[in-house]
């Protein structure tokens, strides 16, 4: 996903540097609104043709990346692979099934992204992975993909057109459209990107246009030696900005999404046979647990985030603390299948795992209040707000955690908060509960947590196990004395 | 030999067996240690790092010295099982008590249940023990804590038996008590070692590490089901998780995995018979 993000960044960033160059030097000469609207077109195809071009984020994953050219030699083999994407709750991540591997897993009730394609795999001993020359070759197996269960087809998957769309940039959120829904999603981005470059055009025909007034102006300044009244100076036309959001070009594979279970894949090809290589089974899996997942930063210090996302967890504290919370769904897979189904193309991963259990951290939670409660009471309702961490000034060390308001604290002015949290401040001398509860007050699903101040007992907690030894000292010293009482004894 | 008589049989040699480990000072001075181990751990662990911490997540803290006490008494008992079948074959006790109204089936119950009874005594001091450091230490007695200290009775069953079949299996008190240690200690330290390779070699571990872990991961597939520790460990996963179907299923099976063991017990009592 980094490698593809990288990427295409760097072909917008190369395309807009070659584009704006014309329009600069439009600007500089005077040239023309021609000149100028003809240099904004440019950018606009060169953006666009990056953008088309910049590969499929699941896939560039597991591109054999350019360092590993010249070290060594490794055996490139022509093969029929399923290329993965799966979503692990926050993104979409990419792996591959090359011939190799038999069995793929997926998360039950999730969609998945498989393609069957051809090409060139080979396997990277330094890393211990296979990686694929998805750029020099990746050609769609044609065919529908038969979905098996117990010996029978439940399921003929068509290719689909599938888009990833990021509302909010490139490094946010990130959402898969697929069908028709994908295609409508990328024309949106598309409609909003050409009125960017529409408005692009208009500012600089505005702008050059500002440009003559204000020299006509200075000119007569210079000329008459009369100032201006400040009403008489136009205001420069505002920059559009360009869209925050993106979507990718929509391309096509099969969209899977089943219950949990064992199945068996399929591709079926366009002669009715079924492809060599492509029968594997597949694997779909539930979580075992889910709940809300704690993001804690202690006050004290601020860089050691801990997590807690097992609802059985209790919070100890060691006197009055202040702690910031991130809330996050959270959900416990085997983990085995959990890092099979991310990393698929790494042989070595997961393995010796299959009974052991992983937390994943979903979606942040949105839109939810943090109560405290005590003896069953809410005693605190707490939301989400930004935070800064200032540095104290000098030489002394330290640092302050303050409410990020830029308006209350013109410091803050052009500075952006460190995190977004809930603050909670507890008192080391009773028991507390946290919870969050939605918009309607509804408490989410596992995610109350006891708080517990802990006592320090001193040797009190060595004085404690002593007490079999006590009951069987009294036991055995009335058993010597009714025996020395006894008539037998007598 | 009836049932009636068998029944009668198992609890008079029960009644007997209990009020002597009662009346000895043994079983307390064990109970004591092992909970002294048990609140050193407590101490160094949980308070330590709390304290340096300031907060901290964890699951409740009294779980680990739990774990640790009742595994231990639990192994205590199984041996002491082990201890008091080979110390009556060598004594001779058991070829008398067999040409009275004892047989192999009454003679084996007999030691399983004065054992567990022992455990009953062991569960209270239990009780009061982690009640009282829960107390002082304000660190929470919840329904999990009594939840796994039930447990703990499956696990002395499956101790004791494995105790119980060990010495019937050999002539010799000190065969059987090296086995009973030897195998104990290795389910022991596998189920430890296990957990640890697990949880400290994270996604990147080198792949020497990766090959450690899928030798271990195999090898439980097979102790898994013949490791009383692990049964006990599964229970107790099922008590954290709140997953009743699994607490009952581990329940079940250590009880099926303590009758097996009984069964073959009885089978080699009468296979080998019970003189020196």
């Amino acid at each position: 996903m980094g490698t593809a993000r990288k990427l295409a960044r760097l072909l917008s960033t190369v395309a807009l540097i070659v584009a704006l160059s014309p329009v600069a030097w439009a600007q500089e000469t005077e040239s023309g609104e021609t000149a100028l609207i003809d240099a904004v077109e440019r950018v606009r195809e060169l953006t666009r043709q990056a953008q088309e071009a910049a590969p499929d984020p699941s896939q560039a994953a597991t591109q054999a990346p350019a360092e590993t050219d010249g070290q060594g030699r490794p055996t490139l083999e022509e093969q029929v692979v399923y290329s993965i994407s799966v979503s692990t709750g926050r993104q979409y991540e990419g792996t591959f099934a090359p011939r190799q591997m038999d069995t793929i897993y997926l998360l039950a009730d999730e969609y998945a992204i498989l393609n069957v394609q051809k090409t060139m795999v080979y396997f990277w001993p330094i890393t211990g992975e296979y990686m694929a020359d998805w750029f020099g070759m990746s050609e769609d197996v044609p065919g529908r993909l038969e979905i098996l269960q117990d010996g029978e087809v439940i399921q003929t998957l068509e290719r689909v057109p599938y888009t990833y769309y990021y509302p909010s940039g490139r490094t946010g959120e990130q959402r898969l459209y697929i069908g028709d829904e994908a295609i409508q999603v990328y024309e949106d981005y598309q409609a909003r990107f050409n009125a960017y470059f529409d408005a692009v055009s208009a500012y600089f025909v505005e702008y050059q246009e500002w440009q003559r007034t204000m020299d006509r102006l200075l000119r007569e300044v210079q000329e008459t030696g009369v100032y201006k009244d400040p009403s008489e100076i136009p205001d420069p036309p505002e920059r559009p900005s360009p869209p925050v959001d993106f979507a990718y070009n929509p391309r096509t594979a099969f969209a899977v999404k089943l219950p949990a279970g064992r199945y068996q894949l399929r591709l079926r090809g366009e002669d009715g046979g079924i492809v060599e290589g492509t029968t594997k089974t597949l694997e779909v899996f539930k979580a075992r647990r889910s709940g809300i997942g704690y993001q804690v930063i202690p006050e004290h210090k601020w860089t050691r985030r801990f997590e807690s996302n097992d609802p059985s967890d209790i919070f100890y504290l060691d006197g009055k603390r202040i702690f910031y919370v991130l809330p996050h769904y959270a959900e416990e897979y085997n983990q085995y299948q959990y890092v099979k189904m991310r990393y698929l193309h790494k042989p070595l991963e997961g393995e010796g795992t299959r009974n052991a259990w992983i937390w994943a951290q979903l979606a942040p939670v949105t839109g939810a209040r943090l109560q405290v409660l005590h003896g069953g009471e809410v005693v605190q309702e707490v939301e989400m707000k930004p935070y800064y961490v200032r540095q104290r000034p000098g030489y002394a060390l330290g640092y302050d955690i303050v409410e990020f308001d830029p308006k209350a604290d013109p410091a803050l002015q052009g500075r952006s908060p460190s995190f977004e949290a809930y603050r909670v401040e507890l008192e080391g001398d009773r028991t507390y509960q946290l919870r969050f509860v939605d918009e309607r007050g509804n408490v989410l699903a596992g995610s109350v947590r006891e708080v517990r101040p802990i006592r320090a007992p001193g040797r009190l907690v060595y004085a404690i196990p002593l007490v079999p030894l006590v009951a069987g000292s009294i036991v055995f010293a009335w058993r010597r004395w009714s025996a020395g009482r006894s008539p037998a004894s007598a | 030999m009836s049932v009636s008589h068998r029944i009668h049989a198992i609890r008079v040699a029960t009644k007997r067996e209990i009020r002597s480990t009662l009346h000895g000072i043994g079983l307390y001075v064990v109970l004591s240690l092992v909970f002294l181990v048990a609140s050193y751990v407590f101490a160094n662990t949980v308070l330590r790092n709390v304290g340096d911490a300031g907060i901290l997540a964890l699951p409740n803290p009294v779980t680990l010295p739990l774990i640790v006490s009742t595994g231990l008494a639990a192994a205590y008992l199984g041996l002491c099982s082990s201890l008091s079948i080979s110390r009556d074959r060598d004594l001779g006790t058991m070829e008398v008590l067999f040409y009275g109204p004892v047989d192999a089936v009454a003679y084996v119950l007999g030691k399983y249940f004065h054992q567990l009874a022992a455990y009953g005594v062991v569960l209270a001091f239990t009780l009061v023990n982690f009640y009282g450091l829960s107390v002082v230490t304000n660190v929470g007695f919840s329904l999990e804590i009594a939840g796994i200290m039930l447990l703990s009775v499956f696990l002395t069953s499956c101790m004791v038996s494995f105790g119980i079949v060990l010495s019937a299996g050999s002539r010799r008190m000190m065969v059987s008590v090296i086995l009973f240690l030897g195998f104990v200690l290795f389910f022991l330290i596998f189920s430890l070692v296990h957990a640890w390779v697990i949880g400290a070699a994270g996604r990147d571990a080198a792949s020497t590490m990766v090959y450690v872990r899928m030798i271990m991961d195999s090898l439980d597939q097979v102790i898994r089901w013949i490791s009383p520790v692990e049964y006990y460990l599964r229970g107790m996963d099922a008590v954290l998780r709140k997953d009743t179907s699994g607490y009952i299923m581990s329940a079940v099976s250590s009880l099926l995995y303590s009758a097996a063991l009984l069964a073959v017990s009885v089978w080699m009592l009468r296979k080998k018979g019970v003189r020196r």
